[in-house]
């Protein structure tokens, strides 16, 4: 019997409460080597690993008030690519596992659920996952203190709930912003349960660069880049939102493994005649002004205090999951048209640079918010990606060709076809 | 590579993923996909438990309306709305789901129980239900539990139900003591085999079990 359980940290419990077989709150974060990917190898490499991770590698435990996660002894297996990305983890085929080890071709897919941890984390898990592989290998590498090592021991500040260790304990009068329901996007549903993947590829320096020429920053331009795409299909009057989450590690000074991140919602009104540059501009205020530190703090005492009072403590798990969805669908949901996370710019040992192409990361679609997007730049490559669970492409296919045609980049653009019907390659 | 012209990208497939406009008519090989060939086939949702309650609300709506117009002076269609729930939930709890033994014989013993009152309750309530058929029903119930107990190493799951079930058989003593049942021994051989139950957990549960209850039970 396992001996070593955590409870889910503050922002997991709701991923947890909400998950369902429409609502997966599993993302995936990628690595594309040089290379075919080799089982074996990479089989030796997770199990050399995954004892480096044990907030990671748990099993999820039924409580009587909450649940909890417990260490997992099981032997975790590498599977090569069947199903589309993001899919529910079915416990009885995972081991009990909340994660996945997954390759195809050169790809090494880590997929995680969010009550485990977040984008930080789970890259983390995939950096080093990667340098073992690549040393397993017999690469000639070196990880300059960039990677979590193997044999080291974790740190109790890598499982510790960073949420409970930087709110302010006495503060309960943070109350979280009231916001507007924002426009939603609808589409047809796809035939098959399943998400639509769409890649894009650029040269994320010289998109950088563009970005700089604006006078902001990467993520102010593609937030309002989806923004103007998206009122080109919205008639209301609502705000079109796009959620960004927020790595609160850049803010407080977290070495979490677990989720430590806020969500910032950046809402503009789109009139017929606001042009792109306004768009813009209104963005990248209301970026600067959200994720400000006494705006991050706020939004963690309110969190804090929402989960500690006694009230939603001791009412049990099977009231309150169902309170908890209410409230996502009803509030949370509404207040977003999309989320767009930016993980930026990852950093690799300089010596393995050369082995790794490219990253990308897909994050779950809801069934509110049927379409999400992230992004990630490694080695200078650029990758954004649609997840989709619409047959409709208008969006991406707009976004692409305005990002195209503002910047004059070379784009790449791959997809899973999961929207295309079996249609072949 | 191939491009297309109206989306103004590149792209490695043949058919163009924005806009679906074929780019090229040669069939990639499998290195260079980007994604594999997905059987579809095994992701269709599931429909069996939709249909078992959209056929057994069809099946209620059906009698109330056929025992309102042709014999409103006795309302059968209790028996049937009883009958057919019970008939759902053992399809889609017993048969289909994936819970485990202990939750099953629970739920199996709860929904019949409450269908035993039903079918009483609505034929003169003779007190046949809560005086024999329930309390024997609960001890058939214990009985299936202690062999599971017996067969197996219980994990938690299985002592939830077991606690559910023990709690379940003190209903036919509470319904006597409360004056509703007439005859005592049925239920006093329900109460006593859970009494017995309770001592053989406190004797032989294993350690871990307190280990999880603390950890169960985090608030």
């Amino acid at each position: 019997m396992s001996d070593q359980w955590y409870k889910i940290d503050n922002t997991g419990k709701i991923f947890h409460a909400l998950s369902n077989a429409e609502n997966s709150f599993v993302f995936r974060v990628s690595m594309i080597l040089t290379e075919r990917i080799d089982r074996e190898v990479l089989q030796q490499a997770l199990d050399q690993i995954v004892r480096r991770f044990p907030t990671l590698t748990v099993s999820l435990r039924k409580g009587l008030f909450w649940d909890y996660l417990e260490k997992n002894d099981q032997k975790l297996m590498v599977q090569e690519e069947e199903t589309y990305p993001c899919a529910p983890i079915n416990l009885k085929t995972s081991s009990g596992y909340l994660i996945r080890v997954i390759y195809y071709n050169n790809r090494i897919s880590f997929e995680v659920f969010h009550s485990l941890t977040d984008g930080s984390g789970a890259m983390e898990f995939l950096k080093t996952l990667v340098y073992q592989y690549l040393l397993l290998k017999r690469k000639n590498i070196h990880h300059d203190n960039m990677i979590l090592l193997p044999q080291d021991l974790p740190g109790t500040e890598e499982i510790e709930d960073s949420f409970e260790k930087y709110a302010y304990k006495n503060d309960r009068k943070s109350i979280r912003m009231k916001e507007d329901p924002a426009y939603q996007i609808t589409g047809t549903a796809l035939d098959t349960a399943g998400i639509s993947v769409i890649h894009g590829i650029m040269d994320g320096n010289a998109l950088n660069r563009h970005a700089k020429g604006h006078s902001t920053t990467l993520t102010a331009f593609l937030t309002a880049l989806l923004i103007k795409v998206i009122s080109n299909q919205h008639t209301g009057h609502e705000p079109i939102a796009v959620a960004l989450p927020v790595n609160l590690r850049r803010q407080f000074p977290s070495r979490t493994m677990r989720n430590f991140f806020a969500v910032a919602n950046i809402g503009v009104k789109v009139e017929d005649d606001t042009n792109f540059e306004e768009i813009l501009d209104e963005v990248a205020m209301k970026l600067v002004s959200r994720t400000a530190k006494e705006s991050l703090q706020k939004g963690i005492n309110h969190h804090f205090q929402l989960q500690r009072g006694m009230m939603t403590r001791i009412i049990p798990i099977f009231l309150k999951y169902p309170a908890m969805r209410y409230g996502f669908n009803h509030i949370g949901e509404r207040t977003k048209s999309m989320t767009l996370s930016n993980m930026g710019n990852v950093k690799l040992p300089k010596s393995m640079e050369a082995y790794v192409e490219r990253m990308d990361i897909a994050l779950y679609p809801t069934s509110r918010s049927p379409i999400s997007c992230a992004a990630g730049t490694i080695n200078g490559r650029m990758t954004i990606t649609f997840t989709l669970s619409i047959a409709e492409t208008d969006i991406v296919r707009d976004f692409f060709i305005e990002l195209k045609r503002l910047t004059g980049l070379e784009i790449e653009i791959n997809s899973n076809e999961w929207g295309n019907s079996n249609e072949p390659l | 590579m191939n491009h297309c012209e109206q989306c103004t990208i590149n792209t490695k497939h043949n058919i163009c993923p924005l806009c679906s406009q074929q780019l090229a008519s040669i069939d990639s090989k499998m290195e260079n996909r980007t994604y594999p060939a997905y059987d579809r086939q095994s992701l269709g949702k599931r429909k069996a438990p939709r249909i078992a309650v959209f056929a057994g609300l069809s099946i209620i709506l059906a009698c109330i309306f056929i025992n309102l117009i042709i014999m409103p002076h006795f309302l059968w269609v209790f028996y049937v709305m009883g009958s057919v729930a019970y008939a759902v939930i053992s399809l889609n709890h017993t048969i289909l789901s994936k819970s485990h033994l202990g939750s099953k014989i629970v739920g199996q013993v709860a929904s019949l129980t409450l269908l035993l009152l039903l079918i009483d309750s609505q034929s003169g309530f003779l007190r046949w239900s809560i005086n024999y058929a329930v309390p024997f029903l609960i001890v058939a119930g214990l009985v299936m539990v202690t062999l599971s107990i017996l067969t197996k190493r219980l994990k938690w799951k299985g002592y939830i139900s077991s606690i559910l079930m023990i709690a379940l058989s003190f209903l036919p003593a509470a319904l006597y003591f409360s004056g509703h049942a007439t005859v005592i021994w049925p239920s006093a051989v329900a109460s006593l085999y859970a009494f017995m139950l309770i001592v053989f957990f406190g004797v032989f549960a294993h350690q871990t079990l307190w280990t999880q209850l603390s950890r169960r039970l985090h608030i």
